[in-house]
């Protein structure tokens, strides 16, 4: 090993976090953006065009995504291109320029898939659980994440702006990098409701007001704007119960636990010892077996309540 | 005002046998309920929700939202306050009721662009007209609603032993030290030689040079107890490094002596003196 002093490697990382924050910009805003559009918090929308210079900056681990993110753009159009198709990286779109009511967006990409059309698509970065879990249109709107649930408006404007009524989403999976291919068709309903909310983001702009506040603590909570909005938090107290049988009942229940998991490994175990014993005797036991045949069934979905019980 | 006997001595009836017991047993519920509260708390914390702020555990706003979602607290926020002072600093406060049941509490954070945080860079002054006022305006809003949010449940300074005991690996965590500034050029050469010195007694393992580091910087205070001493060059302060250059250099000259020593007696195969092989073994571990 070298006797050399290497330097301190936490003044490495935050050097390259320093730069990191250096580069995060916070820029004017003056229309709604295609990919903030589907923002459940229309205050949230006027107030990023109203005031944006109160934004606050997201932190420099979040950059560090936004550029994986944006290298994944590249990775994606070399898939596309390799496969022999054409792809356009459409310079910004005069079509979005114009559109009414104003919307701006940069669309990702445009391939013509040989079947005589263009299609837009939109690519998206995700990690392996996001991933997987998106496989339709109703995935997206159905997903817990705010920032997922944006995806839809924003390929669909741009769909709507290009007069298509067929997108796709274009997902890599990080790490690992997979692809998966989803066609989106232009719900024409939805994207009536973005229009209406883009007009009512206009009048607000343009009156100077701003509508009210949300009531959804898990949009509040990460917003830029949550100094500014200050929102009124407004969440169920917790219930308390005083009752001592059952509070001995789950005493109890942690008690048995430890005997409860050497009963199932134990059992497990001499199951698969006398497994396919017909007749068998151990010691003071007599032990018998025999197949049974089990009855199919299919498990219909259904909604279960999940409770987890922790000692303090 | 009314009394009543006790044990043959008139006391208060606010303070009588009776009440004395179940005021001590709702002094007992008090302080089980709030170490309840404080272990439930801890229990959907992690490391990540805490810094070590100054040498002590601190919430951060992370943590405080993930309490406040467990007991279920609610809060409004008054419009912020602006203050500004003569030499171009400012600071906001913000005052916020936060509600538990039927109990509601007030709280008034703030933060000022003096703090530490906002305006030092590198150990140097950074001009109050630089400092960024939406970041000064929010973490007022995050220490109201911190301090709002603990405050409501009781669990205020919570220790280290608390963290330890919801086992909250607090090795792991991030650490603010607002005081601490970049090292000058000289002390970094100071410090980089003492790793050389070290790192050559210890024979290159970097186990056994943090040994000699801890033992050559341990101290006994002034109310006699054992300070233990650094195992990181890293952890030196600019003011520890001279000291400890000093006393490394002493115990360097020393070793090199000794193991000039050593390798002329190995020349002639004579046995090594075991008074010295036990002085270089205590004074190196």
């Amino acid at each position: 090993m070298s006797n050399r002093v290497l330097p301190d490697k936490r003044d490495i990382i935050n050097k390259i976090y320093e730069a990191k924050k250096e580069k995060i910009k916070v820029y004017p805003s003056y229309v709604p953006r295609a990919s903030e559009i589907g923002h459940p918090c229309e205050r949230y929308l006027v107030y990023s065009i109203t005031r944006w210079q109160d934004r606050i900056p997201h932190d420099p681990g979040l950059e560090f995504v936004f550029e994986g993110g944006r290298l994944v753009e590249n990775l994606a159009i070399k898939d596309f291109e390799e496969a022999g198709y054409n792809v356009y990286r459409p310079e910004p779109d005069k079509a979005i320029a114009e559109s009414r009511p104003r919307i701006t967006g940069h669309i990702d990409i445009r391939v013509d898939f040989g079947d005589g059309n263009v299609y837009t698509g939109e690519i998206k970065g995700l990690n392996k659980y996001d991933y997987d879990s998106l496989n339709s249109l109703e995935d997206f709107f159905n997903s817990k994440k705010v920032h997922i649930r944006k995806y839809p408006a924003q390929l669909m404007t741009y769909m709507y702006i290009k007069g298509e009524d067929v997108g796709f989403f274009y997902l890599k999976s990080i790490p690992g990098f997979q692809p998966k291919f989803i066609w989106i068709n232009l719900d024409y309903n939805y994207m009536e409701e973005v229009l209406k909310k883009t007009e009512r983001i206009e009048k607000y702009v343009k009156d100077g007001t701003v509508p009210g506040c949300i009531d959804d603590y898990k949009v509040c909570e990460r917003c830029p704007f949550l100094h500014v909005c200050l929102p009124e938090i407004k969440l169920q107290p917790m219930e308390i119960i005083d009752s001592i049988e059952m509070e001995e009942k789950l005493n109890r229940l942690f008690e048995l636990k430890p005997v409860f998991k050497e009963y199932n490994e134990i059992d497990k175990e001499i199951k698969e010892a006398i497994k396919e014993k017909e007749r068998l005797m151990i010691g003071d036991y007599l032990i018998t077996g025999k197949y049974i045949d089990r009855k199919g069934y299919e498990v219909k979905p259904s909604k279960y309540w999940q409770s987890k019980i922790a000692k303090l | 005002m009314e009394e009543e006997k006790n044990n043959g001595e008139e006391v208060p009836v606010a303070i009588g046998s009776d009440n004395l017991v179940k005021m001590a047993e709702f002094a007992e519920k008090r302080v089980d309920a709030i170490n309840r509260i404080k272990r439930a708390a801890l229990r959907v914390t992690n490391v990540r929700d805490w810094t070590n702020q100054n040498g002590n555990p601190y919430l951060q706003v992370s943590g405080s939202e993930k309490v406040a979602r467990l007991f279920g607290i609610s809060w409004r926020i008054d419009e912020p306050k602006l203050t500004e002072y003569d030499d171009g600093h400012f600071g906001f406060s913000y005052k916020g009721y936060f509600t538990l049941g039927v109990a509601t509490i007030e709280f008034e954070g703030s933060r000022s662009s003096k703090d530490g945080f906002f305006s030092k860079a590198h150990g140097k002054d950074i001009p109050p007209s630089e400092i960024d006022r939406n970041g000064v305006k929010k973490a007022a809003l995050t220490n109201t609603i911190g301090n709002g949010v603990t405050r409501i449940l009781g669990i205020r300074n919570l220790s280290w032993e608390d963290l330890k005991d919801a086992g909250i690996n607090i090795s792991g965590m991030a650490k603010v030290d607002y005081k601490k500034k970049e090292m000058s050029k000289d002390a970094k050469e100071q410090r980089d030689k003492i790793g050389e010195m070290i790192m050559e007694m210890a024979g290159n393992d970097k186990e056994e040079a943090s040994k000699i580091l801890e033992d050559l910087t341990s101290f006994t205070a002034k109310d006699g107890k054992e300070v233990k001493g650094k195992k990181s060059l890293a952890d030196l302060s600019e003011k520890a490094v001279p000291v400890t250059y000093g006393k490394v250099k002493e115990e360097y000259e020393k070793w090199q002596k000794k193991s000039k020593k050593v390798k002329g007696s190995s020349k002639k195969d004579e046995p090594e003196p075991i008074e010295e092989a036990e002085y270089e073994q205590s004074s190196l571990t």
